[in-house]
């Protein structure tokens, strides 16, 4: 079978949708079938723009494939009879973040228009679609809420389990992933200095902006925790990556509100190793279960230096339950071939 | 090119007499053509005019059908007559094609067409004119109410314009409607048209009559035709009832025949009605004149056969300034303000009275240019040109309306900021064109 991924491109700018994408096609082809990736550029600011590229997408035509996946808006409005979307993302400016008032749309009644334009669009494609998997159930909660749509969750599996047998329990936290505010890095460094002088931390990832790396450095400075805190800021090769979590005596993730389990707490799980992360992290706590594969603390400085600590007080507590966090994971069965299996349905 | 004419046909329309002419030229370059003649049925066994190819009637549909389906293009002659137009209209809507455009007042046509597509025609009106202006549309008691009503906000350009691929229209006058509805290319191009029965030149012109002026209005005798106006311009001056006769040739009505008979014997006016006559008398009656009244108030017309007609003749037309009319050199012409119509009228009158050498310059101008100018080749030279526009611009024009048809579906109502924003872009289109 032909497949064509369909997905949204910002160009020199690669995250986890595109390596999703990329192994999405790898799993197919290593199924048998042909598979391209489609990118489509997309620039949502300005916002008044976003139609225009919404009509480009629904305007292309497709012939010589077989079957779509479609993955993000507004990738996702491009027509064809056979089309199922995985759906990482609305655009979450016109539904949730809209009504929190933390959207892009202008105010007033052109912002309205705009989110009305953006909901009826998806409407339409969704009505038009195959099946509509989601990536987690905070994607499926909320297309059902605003579009009355009941997909089936569809969780993304980990791209290259081969790279995180576990290993050594290391004497240090990882906390690795995109480095931004929304994944508040900040937070466990205030946490770190109020936490037991024996724990150290390791931030390893590419910063969103210059701004994201410097506020780190400047707090590892003001608080200073220089000797307890290593910072590798950048995008980081897989193997170092890998190996960072492996050698980890457990991964912290603290997200803010995240839709999906998260790759960092899926491939921590894959590696045996212990998880962190805040109740107020959204859909990583679908593998953070307190006291069983790990902590959840609340949002504060002084609850996270409880349980960093903790990691340290008892290793064979932190070790079982990085056992149990990948016991956790495993029973999710969730695997390449059974993902492509169901997404060809 | 394999092209379908779609045209009232009889010898009654003078829309037909022009498109035999247009036909016949289309053919003799080389095109293959075939007519549908689109009056209504019971004048579908009429006598036609000489198309010089094949002429099938529009109930004959499923033979229209197979021929439109394998044609170049579609050719529609469309005029405000509902009796003359109607299945135009009708197989414009399944089959877009180039209107050659007679008149900009389509008021009756529509108002025809309205009566079996109310809901459409509501939605028309509004789109076009607003909720406001769309309620009006039906309310008029009579004719003349309803032409003044609607003639200037709601002449139902647009109406058809909207629904061509591409329009040629027969005077810059309104081109601005055409232009704003019609999303093909658009084309002004003279209105063709022949004189076969004119016997002289103006130059042959010899005064049998001591001097006497012949003055003529040709026409079915409305009010529109400003009869009343030349008769009282005429009575109002002794030297002008002395020496000027008036004659009407056309249809016309008891009561218009009464009271006009009653006014130009009050000012003592000589006047001739002839009523309708057959087209011997009627190129009789033209050889026979010296001036022709082409006055019109208001002007609905996009061009108007009988003005063109008479300069072919080479006759004196007075006009009114406006229109079509105004696009006409001055020195092929008499041209009256609508507002000062009755004194104008008789002073261009005793003008030419006193100067009847005029009679014969004015007359030989307006020949030599009319015969130049409104010709039945470039007028098919142009069909096929642009025909061929059309065929350039149709991919752009469907982009454009699939992204407005798509963006429609997700709206709830034109959003000005969001469609500037598209329409912007979509203009990318139109430089191609």
């Amino acid at each position: 079978m032909k497949v064509l991924i369909v997905n949204n491109m910002a160009p020199f700018v690669w995250g986890g949708a595109e390596e999703l994408a990329a192994h999405l096609q790898k799993n197919l082809v290593i199924a048998g079938h042909e598979a391209e990736i489609l990118r489509i550029p997309f620039q949502w600011e300005p916002a008044e723009r976003i139609p225009s590229q919404m009509l480009m997408v629904r305007a292309f035509e497709l012939w010589n494939v077989d079957h779509v996946i479609a993955l993000k808006f507004p990738a996702y409005l491009i027509r064809h009879p056979k089309k199922t979307l995985w759906l990482l993302h609305q655009y979450r400016q016109a539904y949730d973040l809209y009504d929190a008032g933390q959207t892009n749309l202008p105010p007033g009644q052109e912002g309205l228009e705009l989110k009305y334009l953006i909901r009826q669009a998806d409407q339409e494609s969704f009505a038009e679609s195959r099946n509509i998997f989601t990536n987690s159930e905070v994607t499926r909660q909320r297309l059902l809420k605003y579009n009355g749509f009941d997909a089936a969750v569809l969780l993304p599996p980990v791209n290259d389990p081969e790279l995180f047998p576990g290993g050594d329990h290391g004497d240090y936290i990882f906390a690795g992933g995109r480095v931004n505010g929304m994944k508040r890095q900040h937070l466990l460094l205030e946490g770190l200095a109020k936490a037991d002088a024996r724990v150290k931390l390791l931030i390893a990832g590419p910063p969103d902006r210059p701004d994201d790396a410097a506020r780190l450095q400047a707090a590892v400075e003001r608080l200073g925790l220089a000797d307890r805190v290593r910072l590798d800021l950048r995008f980081l090769p897989r193997q170092v990556y890998a190996e960072y979590v492996n050698r980890s005596a457990a991964v912290a993730y603290l997200p803010y509100d995240e839709d999906s389990l998260g790759y960092v707490a899926m491939e921590a799980a894959t590696a045996a190793k212990a998880l962190i992360t805040t109740a107020d992290s959204g859909g990583i706590l679908g593998l953070v279960k307190h006291g069983e594969t790990g902590w959840v603390a609340q949002p504060k400085a002084k609850d996270l230096a409880v349980v960093m600590g903790a990691v340290f007080e008892n290793s064979a507590r932190t070790k079982s339950y990085g056992q149990n966090a990948r016991a956790l994971w495993e029973s999710m069965k969730i695997k390449w071939p059974e993902t492509v299996e169901t997404l060809l349905r | 090119m394999n092209l379908i004419v779609f045209t009232p046909a009889g010898v009654r329309s003078a829309i037909g007499r022009m498109a035999a002419l247009v036909t016949r030229e289309l053919v003799a370059l080389g095109c293959q053509v075939t007519v549908v003649r689109t009056e209504a049925q019971h004048l579908l066994s009429t006598d036609m005019h000489d198309f010089g190819t094949t002429v099938l009637a529009w109930d004959d549909e499923a033979s229209v059908l197979a021929l439109v389906r394998s044609a170049d293009a579609c050719v529609y002659q469309i005029g405000n007559s509902f009796e003359f137009h109607e299945v135009g209209v009708r197989w414009l809507a399944d089959f877009p094609g180039l209107v050659c455009l007679h008149d900009f007042f389509l008021g009756h046509l529509f108002y025809g067409w309205a009566q079996t597509h109310r809901v459409q025609a509501e939605s028309v009106l509004q789109n076009w004119y607003g909720k406001e202006m769309a309620e009006r549309f039906f309310s008029f008691s009579d004719s003349e109410s309803f032409i003044e009503g609607t003639r200037e906000f709601m002449p139902m350009t647009e109406w058809i314009c909207s629904r061509a691929e591409g329009v040629i229209t027969h005077s810059h006058w309104g081109c601005d409607r055409v232009l704003n509805s019609c999303s093909g290319p658009v084309r002004v191009v003279p209105l063709p048209y022949d004189a076969p029965g004119a016997i002289n030149s103006p130059f042959d012109r010899r005064s049998t009559d001591g001097g006497t002026l012949k003055l003529l209005t040709i026409g079915h005798a409305n009010p529109n035709k400003r009869i009343a106006s030349v008769i009282q311009a005429i009575g109002l001056s002794p030297l002008l009832r002395q020496r000027i006769k008036y004659r009407l040739v056309g249809a016309i009505e008891p009561d218009a025949m009464e009271s006009l008979s009653a006014l130009a014997a009050h000012l003592g006016v000589n006047l001739l009605i002839s009523g309708e006559v057959d087209d011997s008398e009627l190129n009789r009656a033209v050889n026979e004149s010296d001036v022709i009244s082409c006055i019109r108030w208001p002007v609905l017309e996009a061009a108007s056969a009988s003005a063109i007609e008479a300069m072919l003749y080479g006759k004196v037309v007075i006009v009114t300034d406006t229109g079509f009319y105004a696009d006409i050199p001055e020195s092929c012409a008499i041209k009256i303000n609508h507002s000062n119509e009755i004194a104008e009228l008789q002073s261009s009158l005793i003008s030419l009275l006193e100067d009847q050498s005029r009679v014969v310059s004015l007359g030989a101008a307006a020949q030599n240019w009319a015969a130049k100018t409104f010709t039945a080749k470039n007028y098919a030279e142009q069909v096929m040109e642009i025909i061929l526009d059309v065929s350039r611009s149709a991919p752009a024009i469907k982009a454009i309306n699939y992204f407005c048809q798509t963006l429609r579906q997700w709206s709830y109502r034109d959003n000005p900021v969001v469609m500037a924003e598209l329409t912007h872009k979509l203009h990318i289109f139109e430089q191609n064109n």
